[in-house]
């Protein structure tokens, strides 16, 4: 307890700048992935799973 | 992307699934914390919906659905695999600074490593309702749990990121008037 009466020792959550400053960050490292170019091995899947769709064995 | 006029052929269930693979990478970063995990990931539940989009309902939120089968994906390999996943804690740990960068902003780095020391209930409500843009009912949908449960994890996660960033209230405040010095000192300059 402080001077004030109030327990220090419980958790606040941060101050409202510093949370939109964890939100904007949160979306960076996720935006970071969203734009990435979608790997090789993904095309290959997609073109293999069309493919035995398709019946045709194609790729 | 607009509704198909009338007498056209529906889209295409696969075509869209596509379209929301670079979204379901980031989430599945964000569960794994490891890139090729990560993709392996995204692989095996591309290849479940694939073959269960017969059981996708058209007209619903295939997002949602995807996001859900991933993450279904993730809990059930992390219960197989338990034994031989190691804590990757104290590696994070390591990497991580006592306090971010005095410039005014969070290093993206530091950010990154406190992301990851998150639980894995945290991490998840904070990229599904903060970064991809699920309302709270849909990540509880998609979690299974109450409304409220998502709230307080997002709660307890963005306070957990504070504390170790060291982002305290009176440490803004200072950050704050450090700025503020600097932009009364540079005028102060500039005027005399």
């Amino acid at each position: 307890m402080d001077m004030m009466g109030r327990d220090m020792t419980s958790r606040k959550p941060p101050p409202k700048v510093v949370s939109r400053e964890i939100d904007e960050n949160i979306r960076k490292i996720y935006q970071e992935v969203v734009e990435e170019e979608l790997p090789d091995r993904f095309k290959d899947l997609l073109a293999k799973l069309r493919g035995q769709e398709s019946g045709d064995g194609k790729n | 992307m607009g509704k198909t006029d009338a007498g056209v052929s529906p889209p295409d269930p696969r075509d869209e699934l596509v379209t929301h693979l670079p979204a379901l990478r980031a989430f599945a970063l964000s569960l794994t914390r490891n890139g090729s995990a990560a993709d392996d990931l995204v692989q095996d539940m591309v290849v479940k919906a694939w073959t269960n989009l017969d059981k996708f309902q058209p007209g619903t939120n295939m997002r949602a659905w995807l996001f859900t089968i991933l993450r279904n994906t993730y809990y059930s390999d992390r219960r197989k695999r338990r034994r031989e996943v190691p804590d990757p804690d104290g590696i994070m740990a390591a990497g991580l600074s006592e306090k971010p960068a005095h410039d005014g902003r969070l290093q993206m780095n530091d950010f990154r490593v406190a992301f990851n020391q998150l639980s894995d209930e945290q991490r998840e409500v904070l990229i599904l309702v903060g970064a991809s843009g699920f309302s709270y009912e849909e990540a509880a949908d998609m979690c299974g749990v109450a409304v409220g449960t998502v709230k307080s994890r997002v709660n307890r996660g963005r306070t957990r990121l504070g504390e170790i960033l060291g982002l305290s209230e009176n440490e803004s405040l200072e950050m704050t008037d450090q700025a503020t010095m600097a932009v009364i000192t540079a005028n102060a300059a500039t005027t005399r």
